[in-house]
């Protein structure tokens, strides 16, 4: 009777294996589409066999077996940081861009050269009141297009200052979900539904900051910002904080400085935008900012021309400045003179000999004059402004040239995550040897068409 | 000299088209997409070498259209190259689970079905 009842149990264990490796199925199909699922796979344990010692073998379900791969996991992220950084640097580059018009017809560079037409007309004419009167309107409207570049660059640096302050809201609404995860996975042991979870609020989180990921014995998640600072220690959440002003920082749980540790992800794009783009234009506490610079070159020299001129040769009238402006925010503040009249320019040079015209010519010439005392940062006006257009434009092309990569790359890596997830170097080893083969293959291929690529460049350049 | 115009730009637009259907492929590299997409950038190599024999002139259309390929050829570059160290890593990471680590400490290196070639 023993050995029925053994044969009974061990065709019951039969059954019950079978009943949940179709569990098991069902539930990978149920949660094909749900985010962070990885699929699973029964496991059949099979019972120790000694007749000797009342052993009747047979089978038992085991836990279901995760395809989960972390190394295809951790390419994933770091894929979807990169994407999120670029994103973030696309976006609020983007709105600086009609700042920095190529073609100078407008924004600063169409005021400078329309202010340098006025000051050519009237050294053609010194005497003439309307053309005085057209200095002061275009000088104006020189002022105003500062004014309105800076007003930008700052609502820009306001907004970005908003969306980092944001971005470090979401990170600790994650990294507390990751800790709830974590403590429901001490409470009731692995499980599928709570592994999808944390690994979807783990990729969303790597959006938004550069993070690692140490898986630990007891299956809890410590989770690293920068690969230093814990955001996540098992069941404890350490939340980091923004400090916003002209320059952003980036504060541990402890009240350290980490903005060096954030490299991607949303918060790390944003912090490069504020800290490093947008302060190279803008200034902050450790650098004036190009626009102040070059508001301020331009003011500085346009009023040191007319004040040591005088207004006619036949006067020792002295020229009044054309400009003023707060010193701690030139392009913000740049303004024509209020104090200033049109007969109150002087376009002669005092001489001798003097030069009825010599002040107002001298002004023509002066966004693209070349000597020391015009020039800016080693360069004329017009060129120092050019050669911001076009690092300003190259910056944004980059970002957006990287951003749609980025897209391509995460697409890759999660396909790349499923193919490999749950395979076996022995399934696999052969068709992974032929992929290598076919990169080696398709590597050469592209190198031979950069070269071809770069032939036609140079000779239609 | 003899140079086009016209064709060159067309030329390169095709070839552009093309990279773009790689870029397609290989967002899931696997042999199959691996196949076409070698089919497909041995035809480019072809129209390309065929555009620099036609000497095209110096227009900017032809410029513009060069600008683009050469941005899609470094789009390709990357996904090509990610999509290989990405092989590349998990292949020997996971080689090392039953072979182990070198005498220096490295993973085992990457082998290839074995070949016999008998010569009488």
């Amino acid at each position: 009777m023993g050995n029925l009842f053994a044969a009974l149990n061990t065709v019951a264990n039969a059954f019950d294996v079978f009943n949940r490796s179709i569990a098991v199925s069902e539930n990978n199909v149920t949660n094909a589409s749900t985010p962070g699922y990885a699929k699973q796979s029964a496991v059949v344990e099979s019972l120790p066999f000694d007749l000797a010692q009342g052993l009747y073998g047979g089978v038992r379900a085991g836990d279901p077996a995760s395809s989960r791969d972390q190394y295809a996991e951790r390419a994933v992220w770091r894929q979807v940081e990169q994407l999120g950084k670029y994103t973030s640097e696309s976006d609020l580059m983007a709105r600086v861009q009609d700042l920095f018009d190529p073609s100078g017809a407008t924004g600063v560079s169409g005021a400078l050269n329309q202010l340098a037409q006025s000051f050519s007309q009237w050294s053609a004419n010194p005497s003439d009141a309307s053309a005085r009167q057209d200095v002061l309107n275009k000088a104006q409207d020189l002022g105003l297009s500062f004014q309105q570049a800076a007003a930008t660059l700052s609502q820009v640096s306001e907004d970005a200052n908003g969306q980092i302050q944001s971005t470090v809201d979401q990170i600790n609404s994650f990294t507390s979900q990751i800790r709830d995860y974590d403590q429901q996975r001490l409470q009731t042991g692995p499980d599928a539904g709570l592994d999808a979870n944390l690994h979807s609020s783990l990729e969303s989180l790597a959006e938004l900051v550069n993070i690692d990921v140490r898986y630990e014995q007891d299956g809890m998640v410590t989770v690293l910002a920068g690969g230093q600072t814990p955001l996540v220690i098992g069941t404890t959440q350490q939340s980091i904080s923004a400090q916003v002003g002209p320059t952003c920082q980036i504060l541990s749980a402890n009240g350290d400085d980490i903005t060096s540790q954030i490299s991607s992800g949303n918060l790390g794009g944003l912090l490069a935008t504020k800290n490093q783009f947008l302060a190279s234009l803008l200034g902050d506490g450790s650098q004036p900012g190009a626009l102040n610079q070059l508001a301020q070159h331009v003011a500085d020299r346009v009023n040191q021309i007319l004040t040591s001129a005088v207004v006619s040769t036949d006067s020792s009238q002295a020229g009044t400045a054309l400009f003023s402006y707060d010193p701690a925010a030139p392009a913000g503040t740049l303004a024509v003179n209020p104090a200033i009249t049109p007969d109150q320019l002087a376009a002669a040079n005092p001489g001798p000999p003097p030069v009825v015209n010599g002040a107002a010519t001298q002004l023509a010439g002066l966004l693209s004059s070349t000597d020391s005392s015009d020039q800016i940062g080693g360069l004329s006006i017009l060129d120092y402004f050019g050669s911001l257009e076009q690092s300003v434009g190259q910056q944004i092309s980059d970002a957006q040239d990287s951003e749609t990569l980025q897209n391509s790359l995460v697409a890759q890596a999660r396909s790349l995550r499923s193919q490999i997830s749950g395979v076996s170097l022995d399934q696999e080893a052969v068709q992974m040897v032929e992929l290598q083969r076919g990169y080696q293959a398709a590597a050469h291929f592209v190198t031979i068409l950069d070269d071809l690529t770069q032939s036609i460049i140079d000779m239609v350049r | 000299m003899n140079r086009t115009t016209g064709s060159a730009p067309s030329a390169l637009r095709t070839v552009n088209e093309r990279l773009k259907k790689v870029q397609r492929l290989l967002l899931d590299p696997c042999s199959r997409s691996w196949e076409e997409s070698l089919t497909l950038l041995n035809e480019s190599i072809g129209l390309l070498q065929g555009v620099l024999a036609a000497q095209p002139s110096p227009d900017e259309a032809s410029r513009s259209a060069a600008r683009t390929l050469r941005t899609a050829v470094r789009h390709l570059k990357a996904q090509i190259e990610h999509a290989r160290r990405f092989h590349s890593g998990w292949l020997q990471l996971v080689s090392c689970s039953p072979a182990g680590y070198t005498d220096e400490g490295t993973p085992p290196p990457l082998e290839g079905p074995a070949r016999l070639s008998c010569e009488g």
